[in-house]
Formats: C-alpha cells, sequence, structure tokens
C-alpha cells in the first residue's frame, strides 16, 4: 500500500519525461520532420566536403563525409533559441540557476564567460602559443609583397581592455597577452600593423561603453574608431585619398537601441547578462552602395541598391560593396566576425570593397587574390586565440610557393 | 553521440521509443533488429569507419559462440577455439589500443626508430570486446546458449544505452533477457528514473568538478598552489565518480526503458572503509569481470601465497592497463595492488572497528583513491609526480594563491552537493519514509526539478568533458 504512492510518482515523471523529450525534439529538430529537405542538404554538404583531399582510403572517407553530412545538417539546422522560444527560457532558466549560485563564471562548448567587476560579461581567454599562427601571417604577407599587393594587419580589441581589465580575483584572461606576441613577432618580420587597442588607452571607461555589454562584440562606434585610425593609416602610407568627411566622427549620429540580446546573451541567458543596448553609428552625409552578399542557406546572392542602411545587419560570409562616390581603389577585409562592423565603414573609402569572414566562407583566397589584385588586403582579428580557420584559409599549400 | 547530448535527448531517443513501443510492439524479433540497427546508428554516429569492426566483431563472436556449442563436447577443440577468440578479441584490442604504446616504449627502451604508425582508438573498444569476450566464455562454461542469429549477439553487443561506459553486462545476466523481457509501465518509470538520477549527476555535478579539475590538473605548475592542487584533485576524485556512476546510471535506466534489467555499477564507493571494501563498491562489472574471467581462473585464493600475489598483481596489472595505454593507468592498478595485498596480509579489514580507528580507516581509504586519482588523471607518469609533489608541498609552491578563489567560488555548493550524494543519503531517508504520500510527493517534486535543471544545462549546452575516449 505504502508503495502505491511511490509507484503514481514514478509513472508521473516517465510520463513527465516522454512529453518534454517529444515536445522538444519536434520543436528543436523540426529539419528531422522534413525528410526530403533534410537529404537535400545532406547531399548540399557532401558535395562541399568531397572536394577535400584526405590522407584517409576512399570508403573511409566515405563514411566520415556522411557522418559529418548528417551531423552538420542536424547541427546547423537545428532551430536557434532566437526561433524556439522553449530554448531561450530554457537558456534563460540556465542563467537564474547561476545567479541563484552566485556563479561568476560560466562555461559554453568552447570558451569561459565571467561577469566582471564592472558587471559586462566577457570572455576568457586561454593562453595560446600562436608562433605558428604568426609565421602563417608572415607567409601571407611575403606572398602578397611579392604580387605588390600591400598587407595591413589590424589587431581589434577584446573587451577585457588591456588598461583596465576589470577581472574578478584569480580570473585570467590573455587576451592581450596573445595579442601583444602576436603582434611583436609579426613586427619583427616586417609585417605591417596596426593595434586599435591603443585608441582608448587613455580612457578604460568610453572602451567597456562603446563595447557591448552582454556580448563579445564591439559596438559600430568602436569600429568606427578603428577604421578612423586604419583610414589615416592608409592616407599616410598607401596612397589612399580617403576623404577627411569620411574620417570624422562629427559627421556621423547615433540610434540607441534598448534591450538588445545579442548572440552571446541569447547562449548564456538574460539572467545572466546585464541589460544591453546597442548604437548605432551611422553617416549623416548621403551614401550610396551595390551589395551582394553569399548567403549559405540556402545558396544564393542578395543583391541590394540603396543607401547606408543597407549595409547592416552585417553577414559573416562573403560580400561584395561596389560605392560608385569613390571612384577607385580596391579592398580585400578577411576578418572574424568583428570585421562585421569594420567592414560598413571600409565600404566607405574604396569603390570596390570585398569582405571575407573564414568562420564560414572557405573560397580559394589566392585564386581570388590573382584574379582580383586588390590595392590592398587588410586582415582584422580580436585579440583572442587565432581559430586554425583564420591560419588555415591563407595557408599556402606546396602548390603556391612564397618567394 | 553522448547520453547527455541534445541530439540523444531529442532525436535519438523520442524516436528509439516511438518507433519500438508505437510501431513495433507486437514483434520481438523486430524490436530486436531495431534495436540493433539504431545502436549500430548510434555508434555509427561518432565512429563511422569503426561500426565496421565492430560488426566484424560481433560476426566473428557469433561463429566462435556457435563452434563452442557445437563442439561442447570435444574438450580440445573447445579450449583451442577459446583461445583463437581470446587471440582475435584481444588481438584487436591489442592493436588499436596498445600498439603504438608499445612500439612507442621499445623505442623508448631500446633506442630504436621504429616508426609509430597513428592508430585511433574505437570508442568503446575496451566494453565491447569484453562482453564479447563474456559470450563465447558463458557459452564454454554452459551458463547461456548460443544464439543462432547474429543480430541477438549484436544486440547484445552493441546495446546503445551499455555501449560506451559500460556496465560490462555479462551474457549469462542477459541471454534470457534477448527473447523472454517483458516491458512494464513500473520499469519504464523506474527506468526514466534512474535516467533522471544519471543525466543529473553527469550534468550538474561531474561537469562542474570537471572545470575545477581541468583548471588544476592543466595549470602550469608554478601556478598551481597547495590549496588548489588538492581542490583539483578532490574535484576529480567527485568528478570521475559522478561522471562513471551517472553513465552507469542512464545505462541502467535505459535498459529498463527497454525491458533489460542490468546489474549494478557503483554502490556508494567513497564511503569504504578499506581499499577492498573500495572495490567491492567501484565499477564492480569490471572487477567482477576480472575476478570471474581472469583471477579465479588463474586459480584465485586457492593458492600458495607466492601465487597468490602473483596473481594478484596480474589481475591489477591488466586493470591499469585496460583503462588506457599509459604506464600512469598500469601505475594506478598496481597501487591498488600494493594496498590490496597490505590489506590482506595485515588483516586490514577486520582489525580496528572501533569508533576511534574507523574514522582513521576511512581517512587512509580516501587518501589512497583521491592520490589514485591523481595519478590516473595525470599526462604522464611526469606530471603526477610534479603533481604529488605540489599535493605535499614539496615544489616550492605556494601555499594559496588567487586561482583557489576564483574556483571555489563557483564551486563550493557542487562540492557540498557532491559531498552529500557520494554517501548513502538517499537510501538512507528511502529506509524510513519510502512510501509515505509526503516523502513521495517530495521526491516527485526533486525528480522534475532535478529534470528540469538538468534538461537546462543540455540545451544550454555548456561544459560536457567525454572522458572515456581512453576506453
Amino acid at each position: 500500500m505504502l508503495m502505491k504512492w511511490r509507484h503514481i510518482g514514478q509513472k508521473f515523471i516517465g510520463i513527465l519525461f516522454c512529453v518534454v523529450i517529444f515536445v522538444f525534439g519536434l520543436t528543436f529538430y523540426d529539419i528531422a520532420l522534413q525528410p526530403y529537405t533534410f537529404i537535400r542538404f545532406v547531399y548540399w554538404e557532401m558535395e562541399s566536403h568531397l572536394g577535400k583531399e584526405t590522407s584517409q582510403s576512399n570508403l573511409q572517407q566515405t563514411c566520415v563525409h556522411m557522418r559529418d553530412a548528417v551531423r552538420n545538417v542536424i547541427l546547423t539546422n537545428r532551430n536557434s533559441p532566437s526561433k524556439n522560444q522553449i530554448q531561450q527560457y530554457l537558456i534563460n532558466a540556465y542563467g537564474a540557476v547561476q545567479v541563484l549560485l552566485d556563479i561568476q563564471s560560466v562555461h559554453d562548448s568552447y570558451y569561459q564567460w565571467c561577469r566582471l567587476r564592472n558587471g559586462y560579461v566577457a570572455m576568457l581567454v586561454p593562453y595560446q602559443d600562436n608562433t605558428e599562427a604568426a609565421d602563417t601571417f608572415i607567409q601571407f604577407d611575403r606572398w602578397l609583397k611579392a604580387r605588390n599587393i600591400p598587407f595591413l594587419f589590424v589587431q581589434a580589441p577584446h573587451l577585457v581592455c588591456k588598461y583596465a581589465p576589470e577581472l574578478p580575483r584569480g580570473a585570467t584572461c590573455f587576451s592581450d597577452d596573445n595579442a601583444n606576441r602576436f603582434l611583436n613577432r609579426l613586427r619583427n618580420a616586417g609585417v605591417d600593423c596596426l593595434d586599435t587597442r591603443e585608441i582608448f588607452k587613455d580612457s578604460p571607461q568610453k572602451h567597456y561603453e562603446l563595447f557591448l555589454k552582454s556580448e563579445t562584440h564591439w559596438q559600430m562606434e568602436y569600429a568606427f574608431y578603428a577604421f578612423q585610425q586604419t583610414g589615416r593609416h592608409l592616407n599616410e602610407k598607401y596612397g589612399f585619398s580617403i576623404a577627411p568627411h569620411v574620417l570624422d566622427a562629427k559627421n556621423y549620429y547615433r540610434v540607441r537601441n534598448d534591450s538588445i540580446l545579442y548572440g552571446q546573451g541569447t547562449r548564456l541567458g538574460e539572467t545572466f547578462v546585464p541589460e544591453d543596448h546597442e548604437v548605432s553609428f551611422l553617416p549623416k552625409f548621403s551614401t550610396q552602395f551595390i551589395l551582394d552578399r553569399e548567403i549559405l542557406w540556402p545558396r544564393e546572392t542578395l543583391h541590394k541598391e540603396g543607401a547606408f542602411d543597407i549595409l547592416l545587419p552585417p553577414g559573416l560570409t562573403q560580400e561584395k560593396v561596389i560605392n560608385p562616390k569613390v571612384p577607385s581603389k580596391r579592398i580585400l577585409l578577411i576578418s572574424d566576425s568583428f570585421g562585421a562592423n569594420f567592414s560598413r565603414y571600409m565600404a566607405l573609402a574604396c569603390h570596390e570593397m570585398v569582405f571575407v569572414c573564414p568562420m564560414k566562407y572557405h573560397d580559394d583566397i589566392f585564386q581570388k587574390l590573382e584574379q582580383t589584385q586588390p590595392d590592398m588586403v587588410i586582415f582584422l582579428l580580436t585579440a583572442r586565440e587565432i581559430d586554425h580557420l583564420y591560419t588555415d584559409y591563407i595557408t599556402l599549400s606546396p602548390e603556391i610557393h612564397c618567394p | 553521440m553522448l547520453f547527455s547530448s541534445e541530439i540523444f535527448l531529442f532525436l535519438f531517443l523520442p524516436f528509439v521509443l516511438f518507433v519500438y513501443y508505437g510501431l513495433l510492439f507486437r514483434w520481438r524479433k523486430l524490436q530486436n533488429l531495431f534495436l540493433l540497427g539504431m545502436s549500430l546508428l548510434f555508434y555509427a554516429y561518432g565512429e563511422p569507419w569503426f561500426v565496421l569492426v565492430m560488426m566484424s566483431s560481433i560476426v566473428v563472436n557469433w561463429a566462435f559462440g556457435l563452434l563452442v556449442e557445437r563442439f561442447r563436447k570435444n574438450r580440445i577443440a573447445t579450449r583451442g577455439i577459446l583461445m583463437m577468440m581470446l587471440v582475435v578479441n584481444l588481438g584487436i584490442l591489442g592493436y588499436f589500443k596498445y600498439w603504438m604504446f608499445f612500439l612507442g616504449n621499445i623505442n623508448y627502451f631500446t633506442g630504436s626508430y621504429i616508426p609509430i604508425p597513428q592508430i585511433t582508438l574505437p570508442i568503446g573498444i575496451s566494453f565491447f570486446t569484453f562482453q564479447a569476450i563474456s559470450y563465447v566464455v558463458d557459452i564454454y562454461r554452459g551458463k547461456g546458449k548460443a544464439q543462432k542469429n547474429p543480430c541477438n549477439v549484436g544486440l547484445y553487443i552493441a546495446f546503445f544505452p551499455q555501449l560506451i561506459a559500460g556496465p560490462i553486462v555479462r551474457y549469462e545476466t542477459i541471454s534470457e533477457q534477448i527473447h523472454g523481457r517483458r516491458e512494464t509501465l513500473d520499469d519504464f518509470s523506474d527506468g526514466v528514473c534512474r535516467f533522471i538520477v544519471g543525466l543529473s549527476k553527469k550534468m550538474l555535478l561531474a561537469n562542474t568538478m570537471a572545470l575545477v579539475a581541468d583548471a588544476a590538473f592543466e595549470m602550469a605548475p608554478t601556478d598551481r598552489s597547495v590549496v588548489m592542487a588538492w581542490m583539483g584533485a578532490l574535484a576529480y576524485t567527485f568528478q570521475i565518480y559522478f561522471d562513471f556512476s551517472g553513465y552507469s546510471d542512464m545505462a541502467i535506466g535505459l535498459g529498463k526503458m527497454f525491458g533489460f534489467h542490468f546489474l549494478e555499477n557503483f554502490h556508494y564507493p567513497y564511503v569504504s572503509r578499506s581499499v577492498s571494501e573500495f572495490w567491492r563498491r567501484w565499477h564492480m562489472s569490471l572487477s567482477s569481470f576480472f575476478r570471474d574471467y581472469v583471477y579465479i581462473p588463474l586459480g584465485g585464493n586457492r593458492v600458495p601465497a607466492g601465487r597468490l600475489i602473483l596473481n594478484l598483481f596480474i589481475v591489477w596489472a591488466l586493470t591499469g592497463l585496460w583503462h588506457g595505454a599509459n604506464w600512469t593507468f598500469i601505475g594506478w592498478g598496481l597501487f591498488y595492488f600494493i594496498l590490496l595485498v597490505f590489506e590482506k596480509y595485515t588483516g586490514f579489514e577486520k582489525r580496528g572497528n572501533s569508533p576511534f580507528v574507523l574514522p582513521l580507516k576511512h581517512f587512509y581509504t580516501i587518501l589512497a583513491f583521491v592520490l589514485g586519482w591523481v595519478l590516473f588523471r595525470a599526462e604522464n607518469i611526469h606530471a603526477a609526480g610534479a603533481y604529488f609533489q605540489t599535493l605535499f608541498g614539496l615544489a616550492g609552491n605556494p601555499f594559496f594563491n588567487d586561482f583557489v578563489v576564483f574556483y571555489f567560488h563557483d564551486s563550493r555548493y557542487f562540492f557540498l552537493f557532491a559531498l552529500l550524494f557520494s554517501t548513502p543519503v538517499i537510501p538512507w531517508l528511502e529506509k524510513r519514509w519510502e512510501g509515505r504520500a509526503c516523502f513521495e510527493s517530495i521526491r516527485l517534486v526533486m525528480y522534475s526539478v532535478v529534470f528540469f535543471i538538468s534538461v537546462v544545462y543540455v540545451v544550454k549546452g555548456g561544459y560536457n568533458p567525454f572522458i572515456y575516449f581512453n576506453f
């Protein structure tokens, strides 16, 4: 008789469990309910993998490619928190648990995130021996120099300010240490570098104000100041003629957007991250652009014509922006996600700007460079670990020799 | 694919349950075939190439099983088949798991330069190889009939709940259940509850302890203070227990959901008062496997003292070696060999049971397994040595530093919960109040809350290390 309550309780749990896993499965993975679309996506994925050479046998390679294709389709087409409200509630609940337990740092799959003393949430960057990565960039610079294409490396800042880290006791972040070693090695090898971490060295408060609080990215205005520094450098050293009004902050106005929850904020939970806002930094002067942006899912090219606002929100694939108001100069900008905001302004400075983000786009950069012969190649990376995606993208294969 | 991943919880498992109960309920053979297919898919999701290795192992061992049954009356023939089976199974295991280690050591000790091929270890090979051995040996011992259908052997060897991290299921315990099991709502619900317990152990306790342990072990030795080293050692002690026992709970729970009853694998090992008792409570399926398939055939303890010590040495060296191809694992196994021989020959377990001595015995056991886990976790013998030096303040490291504050601040409650739940507090409560409406209501609420929080952690996708890559 006494065990009756136990059995009832257990049966309730059993039913609850089944309901939860079925409901979540149906909402998270609706791609699984569309078999034709699923197979089509798997086919596309396999197509993109089959071209890559490996040292495995054909059968082994095919097995691995099939597995990777199925995995990628399931994972990339899994509904994200922005599309699935249940997920967002759960992630917010996660944030609430962390706050309840007074936990100041949380992990996602790759990184550790920590609440700074000023309330911002920052990624704690681990130590990286980036010697090899630096050597890859040096090789790339030499390859470009042999073809008379100037190369500029722009160091973007990490949220944790070099001059005022605001880290809690015992927390360590190697963002600046990694960046310092990387820049030193590049400079010693004669690679032209700009360090935008120095822009607000006398006012770290301003550095933090121009970063998102719940995210890892800089606001548009910070990207503008980085562009300003880069533009002046291009004018002085590389014969660019970027108009003074384009580089003057007074010719831009701010539009504030409150209560925004961005990528990392949605992933950590709005209960964990501080309230955030985004400030768009838009030109007051008239602009005109022609944009062609590659979309990955489904595969197509988005074409738009219009003023500065067509460049927002940024894409992270590959895009070409033509600025009819500037008569000359072609720039190739390769960057991580920080380049998205930066590229908006770079498009003001030249006639043609091609922006590539190797996070998602893997075309042959050397072929592209041979064909397009840009006037300038700029590589912008934030002060973090240098992901192999970026070094792989510019790694010279044995067929491409460097003098 | 991990049990504690979204893709398993919300895609794989619902699909399997739906087809198993919704579409194939009346057809046992089709159910078994379906479970086999899904188990192979489960394995192929992580190891698309090595699923072929596992399938070959299934077919080969199925054939060995039939041969043993066919030639049962011919003792010499069956022994020959058994030997061949061991050579094949251990050969596969030896090649994938130990060949690189073996060649590396030859090069090291002889100064030669034999090229070492890069061999990827198929995940779970140690588990499914031992299960395959168990299948043939149990048929040889008459503890089960050979399966005529290779799919049933495949189901036994490759069944996804216990494929990657055990428990090592013995054929004799499962042979009747392949066809003769009965799925009941009570078993299903019990399995779900067990699964939830395992999931929460893994997601909430093991993963959090892993953060501290990994930080301590991966830290530069100069940054690691004495307190941080101890904190890391304790964190790893909890991590490995809750990860492994959590996985076992999930495996047992999943098995029950499909009508299978697996034996228990852990029984609160950290309350042990001797190393001997610890090994009667820790990874019981492995220790019983070595006892029944290695120790007893070698003569067990019915041999002279010298031979007994040799038997124990062999068993514990193999136990260490089974865990991974590294001298740290062998050292770990032999560390326990030394302690077990000591306890055996001093009558340690039977002596000193007064209230004053028992805490000391308990402390000795805790120290033994904590130090053992340091050796187990270290990358190599040198790293283990450096860690031990830090633990005892022999490396000139500071006693305390800010890293301790940072890591302890975030994990302090988890340390408390880990300490609490590594003791049999739940069985103690159940003994007193199980079945009462009030207690069951609280249990129901706790299960729901724990399940909800575990799902939250799964969906969040935080730190979720997989520690069975050596197995």
